[in-house]
C-alpha cells in the first residue's frame, strides 16, 4: 500500500503531511505525559522487529499465496497507540530511503494511510474497547482480524482519493474502488490472521506485555475524545480531498471535457469560474507546456530536442570535471 | 523488498556509497534533504501531459550521479518494485483517456499514453532523487538534518534505534526462516500453526532485548533526553550547493529552457 | 584480601528474591578493596548475574546493607554510584544502541552534562584505552564480536575515572581465542577495581587474584583464585568444571 511520490501532487502531499504531522505532534504529547523512559528503546528494538518480521512469509491455509503481520496492530497492541504510530512513522520513513518503498514526497499520505488508520482506528477503536474487560484468546483474534480489516479497508480507500485527488490515473472512481477494496480485504484478513496468532502467543506466554488496558484509565471522556480527533481527522481529509480536487492540474477539466465533449463549457458559468481561479491561486504552477494543439506540435519537437542537447551538454561537463579532477588527484 | 538477506545487502551497499567520503558526502546533510525535497515538489508539480517540462528535470540525477560516481543500473534496479505499482495505475490511463494527439511515426499518440510516460518519468525522477540522497548521506546525518529542521527528538531517536537494530533483527528473521526451511523443506512460507510461536518468540526476544537496552542506557545516566551530537559545521559550500541547486531547478521549471535551445537548431 | 586498603564495596548479610520467599541469594557478606580484581564464579542459575545487577542497582528490591564508595546503595544515590561503577552487559548488542562507536562511547559522557567536545574527547580516551581508537567511526552493527566487547568496555570506561569499578557479565562468552586473549589483555590493564562474573575458569585464572564461588544462594568460598583452581572435587560439587588445562598441569 506504500504510494509512491509521482502518484501524488504538492498539494495533496502537502495536506496529508499537515494531518499526519497533526497525529504525530499528538502522540507525542500523549508519549511525554505517560513518561516512561522505558518505551523509548521499546519503541525503537519493536520497530526493527515489525520491520524484520514483516519479511517473514506466512503460509495462508488454502489459498498458497503468503501473508505478513500487520505492523500498525501489532505495535499498537504492544506499546499503545501513540508511541505505536511514532515507531511506525519511524519505519515508514526508513523504507521510504532505503529501499524506495514509498516516496519522500508520498510519505504524509503513507503515514496516515497506515499508520494512521493502523494504530488509532485500530488501537483507539477497536482494540481498547474490546479488551477493557480483560483480555482472551477469541477476543484477541476478532480484535485483530477485525481492527486489520477495517484499517487497510480505509487506507486502501484513501489510497485511492489522494490518487484522485491528484488527478494521476484516469481510472474512474468506481472502477479503482472497485480494484483495491476487494484486494485489501484479502490482505486485511491474512494479516489479521497472522496478527492475532502473534498477539495470541504473546498473551499466553507474558500476559503483563500487551499494551496495558487496565492502566488506561481516562473514563468515558476517553470515547468522546476519540471521537474528536476522528471527526478532525475526517474534516482534514475532506480538506485534503476537495483542496486536492480544486488544485489538480487538469484532471477534472479532462473528464468534465469528455463529459461535455467540448472544452469551450470552460468560459461558461460562474462556478467554474470560480474553481478557476482557486486552481490558479492553489495549483502551485501554472502549466506552460500543455499546449499540444496542431500548431505546438513543432515547439513539443524543438523542446525535445533542446532537452537532448542541454543533457548531453550536462554530461559532456560532468565527465569533465571528473576526468580533471582524477587528474590533480593523481598529480 | 524481498527477503531480508536482500535488505542486509542493500543496508550495506548504501552504507558503502555514503561512506565513500566524495564532495557530495561532505556537503551538509540539511542542504541535501532540502534540495531532494524541493525537487521533488518541482517534478510533482508539472501536468500530467507536460512530458517535455518534465524532461527538464533530468538534469538533476544525470549531473549529480556523474559526478557522485552513482550508478544508474543500480538505481533503475532498485526501482522495479515500485514501477511496478506506478505502472498498474498507470496502465489505466491509455485505457480511459483516448483524445488523439497525433501520429508519430504511423503510431497514434493519445493523452492518456503522454499521460502515462509523465508517471513513469516522475517515479523515476523522485526514485533517483532519493537514491542520490541516501548514497550520499549516511542515516544518522538525515537524523542530524530532520533535528535541524526541528522534527521532535523523541522521533529522530527512534528512527535512530529502529536503523541500529535493524540488521540485527533482519539477520535473525533470516536465521529463523532458514532454520524453519531446513526442518520443512518445500514449504513457501511458515506453516498456520507454527505463525504465532515462531513470531511471538521473536517478538519476546526483542521485547526482552529492549529491556535490556534499556538497563544500558539508564546505568550510563539516560533519564529520557537523548543528546544527539551534530557533527558539521555548515560549510559555505553547502550553502551554495542548496541556493544553487535550488535556483537551477527552479529556472528549469519555470522557464521552457529545452525548447528555447532546441528552436536555435530548428528556426 | 586487601584488607589494609579501604574497601569500595561492602555487603552485609545481602538477600534477594525475584519472587516472595524464593531466594536467589541469601546472606551474602564481601567486601572488595580498590584495584581488586575479582572473579565470581559458579554453575548457571547460581546468581552470578542477579548479584552484579544488583551492585548497580537494577533490582533495586534487595534486603540487607550495601554500600559502594561510601554511598548507600539506595535511588537517591545511583546518580553518584554509576558514575564511578559501570557493568557490562553480556550481550553486547544490548549495549551498543547508538549507531557508530564514538557516539556509543560518548553517550554516557553526554548524558552527563559533558559538552560535546569533551564527550568526544573522553571516547576517544576510552577507545585507546580498549586499543580500538581506529574503530571510532565504525558502524556498531558491523563490529565483530570481540570488537563490540571492546566498545561496551569503553562506553563505561569513557564515564569513569582511572579507578573506577567496572563489573562485567560472562566478559569472554562466545569470544574467538584471539579476541579472548585481547580482552585478557585489556582487562589486565585496568587500574580500577574489577568484578568479573564468569564460568570460564580460565578467564577468571588469567585476569582476578581473588576468587569467590557462588552456590546454593552464598558465597561459598572467598580466596585465592589458584588455590581454589587446585580443588577440582570442590568445584564439581559446586557444578563447575575444570578446564582441560588445569587437568593436565597439576
Amino acid at each position: 500500500m506504500h504510494m509512491a511520490d509521482a502518484l501524488v501532487v504538492p498539494a495533496v502531499a502537502g495536506a496529508m503531511y499537515v494531518a499526519s504531522t497533526a497525529a504525530a505532534g499528538y502522540s507525542i504529547k500523549k508519549v511525554r505525559l505517560e513518561n516512561e523512559p522505558k518505551k523509548i528503546p521499546a519503541m525503537g528494538v519493536m520497530g526493527a522487529f515489525v520491520f524484520a518480521a514483516q519479511m517473514i512469509n506466512f503460509t495462508i491455509p488454502g489459498t498458497g499465496s503468503s501473508g505478513h503481520i500487520c505492523g500498525g496492530m501489532l505495535l499498537t497492541a504492544m506499546l499503545g497507540p501513540w508511541a505505536g504510530f511514532l515507531t511506525m512513522t519511524g519505519i515508514l520513513l526508513i523504507q521510504c530511503l532505503m529501499f524506495a518503498d514509498g516516496g519522500l514526497l508520498a510519505l504524509g499520505c503513507n503515514i496516515w494511510n497506515m499508520a494512521f488508520y493502523g494504530c488509532f482506528i485500530g488501537g483507539l477503536l477497536i482494540w481498547r474497547p474490546m479488551m477493557k474487560s480483560g483480555a482472551t484468546k477469541r477476543k484477541i483474534t476478532c480484535a485483530s482480524i477485525a481492527a486489520c480489516v477495517l484499517t487497510l479497508q480505509m487506507g486502501a480507500f484513501s489510497v485511492t482519493l489522494e490518487t484522485l485527488a491528484s488527478g494521476i490515473t484516469e481510472l474512474p472512481f468506481p472502477a479503482f474502488v472497485a480494484v483495491m477494496q476487494p484486494i485489501h480485504l484479502a490482505i486485511g484478513l491474512a494479516e489479521g490472521a497472522v496478527t492475532a496468532a502473534v498477539l495470541c502467543f504473546v498473551h499466553e506466554a507474558r500476559p503483563e506485555m500487551l499494551w496495558r488496558l487496565e492502566a488506561e484509565k481516562e473514563g468515558k471522556c476517553s470515547a468522546r475524545r476519540t471521537l474528536a480527533v476522528l471527526t478532525a481527522a475526517a474534516a482534514i481529509l475532506a480538506g485534503v480531498v476537495s483542496l486536492g480536487a480544486s488544485a489538480l492540474p487538469d484532471g477534472l477539466e479532462w473528464s468534465m471535457e469528455r463529459v461535455a465533449g467540448t472544452a469551450e463549457l470552460a468560459a461558461s458559468g460562474g462556478a467554474h469560474e470560480t474553481a478557476e481561479r482557486i486552481q490558479s491561486a492553489t495549483a502551485l504552477l501554472p502549466d506552460y507546456a500543455f499546449s499540444f494543439s496542431d500548431s505546438a506540435l513543432g515547439t513539443t519537437v524543438s523542446g525535445l530536442l533542446g532537452g537532448a542537447v542541454v543533457i548531453l551538454l550536462c554530461v559532456a561537463v560532468c565527465w569533465a570535471i571528473r576526468f580533471f579532477r582524477g587528474e590533480k588527484r593523481q598529480s | 523488498m524481498t527477503g531480508p538477506g536482500r535488505a542486509i545487502r542493500e543496508i550495506h551497499s548504501l552504507e558503502d556509497l555514503a561512506e565513500r567520503g566524495t564532495f557530495l558526502c561532505r556537503i551538509h546533510p540539511l542542504a541535501k534533504v532540502l534540495v531532494t525535497i524541493w525537487y521533488l515538489i518541482l517534478v510533482m508539480s508539472f501536468g500530467k501531459y507536460d512530458i517535455e517540462g518534465l524532461w527538464g528535470m533530468s538534469i538533476y540525477p544525470v549531473i549529480l550521479m556523474i559526478l557522485g560516481d552513482i550508478s544508474a543500473g543500480e538505481a533503475i534496479r532498485r526501482m522495479r518494485p515500485i514501477l511496478l505499482m506506478v505502472c498498474l495505475v498507470g496502465l489505466a490511463n491509455p485505457l480511459f483517456d483516448r483524445e488523439l494527439l497525433g501520429t508519430f511515426g504511423g503510431m497514434k499518440i493519445t493523452s492518456g499514453m503522454l499521460s502515462m510516460v509523465t508517471l513513469f518519468f516522475k517515479t523515476v525522477f523522485a526514485v533517483a532523487a532519493a537514491y542520490i540522497l541516501m548514497a550520499t548521506t549516511t542515516m544518522e546525518q538525515i537524523c542530524y538534518a530532520l533535528r535541524k529542521l526541528h522534527v521532535p527528538q523523541i522521533l529522530v531517536t527512534v528512527l535512530l534505534l529502529i536503523y541500529r537494530y535493524l540488521v540485527m533483527m533482519l539477520k535473525e528473521a533470516d536465521r529463523i526462516m532458514q532454520a524453519y526451511r531446513l526442518r520443512a523443506p518445500g514449504e513457501r512460507g511458515i506453516r498456520k500453526d507454527a505463525w504465532g510461536p515462531l513470531a511471538g518468540q521473536m517478538l519476546l526476544r526483542s521485547m526482552d532485548r529492549a529491556q535490556a537496552v534499556y538497563e544500558s542506557m539508564t546505568l550510563r545516566g539516560f533519564r529520557g533526553e537523548f543528546f544527539l551530537r551534530g557533527r558539521f559545521v555548515p560549510p559555505r559550500r553547502s550553502a551554495f550547493y542548496g541556493i544553487g541547486w535550488a535556483a537551477i531547478l527552479a529556472v528549469f521549471r519555470f522557464l521552457p529552457v529545452f525548447r528555447i535551445v532546441g528552436s536555435v537548431f530548428i528556426s | 584480601m586487601g584488607q589494609n586498603v579501604e574497601p569500595v564495596i561492602e555487603i552485609e548479610d545481602m538477600r534477594f528474591c525475584y519472587r516472595e520467599g524464593r531466594y536467589v541469594l541469601d546472606g551474602v557478606d564481601l567486601s572488595v578493596a580498590k584495584g581488586e580484581s575479582v572473579g565470581i564464579i559458579g554453575g548457571n542459575g547460581a546468581g552470578k548475574s542477579t548479584f552484579l545487577k544488583i551492585l548497580v542497582g537494577l533490582l533495586p528490591d534487595y534486603e540487607g546493607r550495601i554500600r559502594i564508595e561510601g554511598f548507600l546503595l539506595e535511588k537517591k544515590n545511583y546518580s553518584a554510584i554509576r558514575r564511578s561503577m559501570g557493568y557490562v552487559f553480556q550481550d553486547s548488542d544490548s549495549q551498543l544502541f547508538m549507531n557508530t562507536v564514538e557516539e556509543d562511547v560518548a553517550f554516557g559522557p553526554m548524558n552527563y552534562g559533558f559538552s560535546e567536545r569533551e564527550a568526544k574527547e573522553a571516547a576517544l580516551r576510552a577507545l585507546k584505552r580498549t586499543n580500538i581508537a581506529d574503530l571510532a567511526d565504525r558502524h556498531v552493527y558491523r563490529l565483530s564480536g570481540g570488537e563490540k566487547k571492546l566498545a561496551a568496555i569503553a562506553g563505561i570506561l569513557a564515564l569513569q575515572q582511572e579507578e573506577g569499578i567496572i563489573l562485567m557479565d560472562e566478559p569472554s562468552a562466545s569470544l574467538d581465542p584471539a579476541n579472548r586473549e585481547n580482552l585478557i589483555r585489556v582487562v589486565r590493564e585496568l587500574k580500577g577495581t574489577r568484578l568479573l562474573a564468569s564460568h570460564d575458569l580460565d578467564f577468571i585464572y588469567d585476569t582476578c587474584e581473588r576468587t569467590i564461588l557462588l552456590s546454593d544462594r552464598k558465597i561459598v568460598y572467598d580466596g585465592d583464585t589458584k588455590e581454589i583452581l587446585r580443588d577440582r572435587e570442590f568445584l564439581e560439587k559446586n557444578g563447575l568444571r575444570l578446564p582441560l588445562s588445569f587437568r593436565f598441569q597439576r
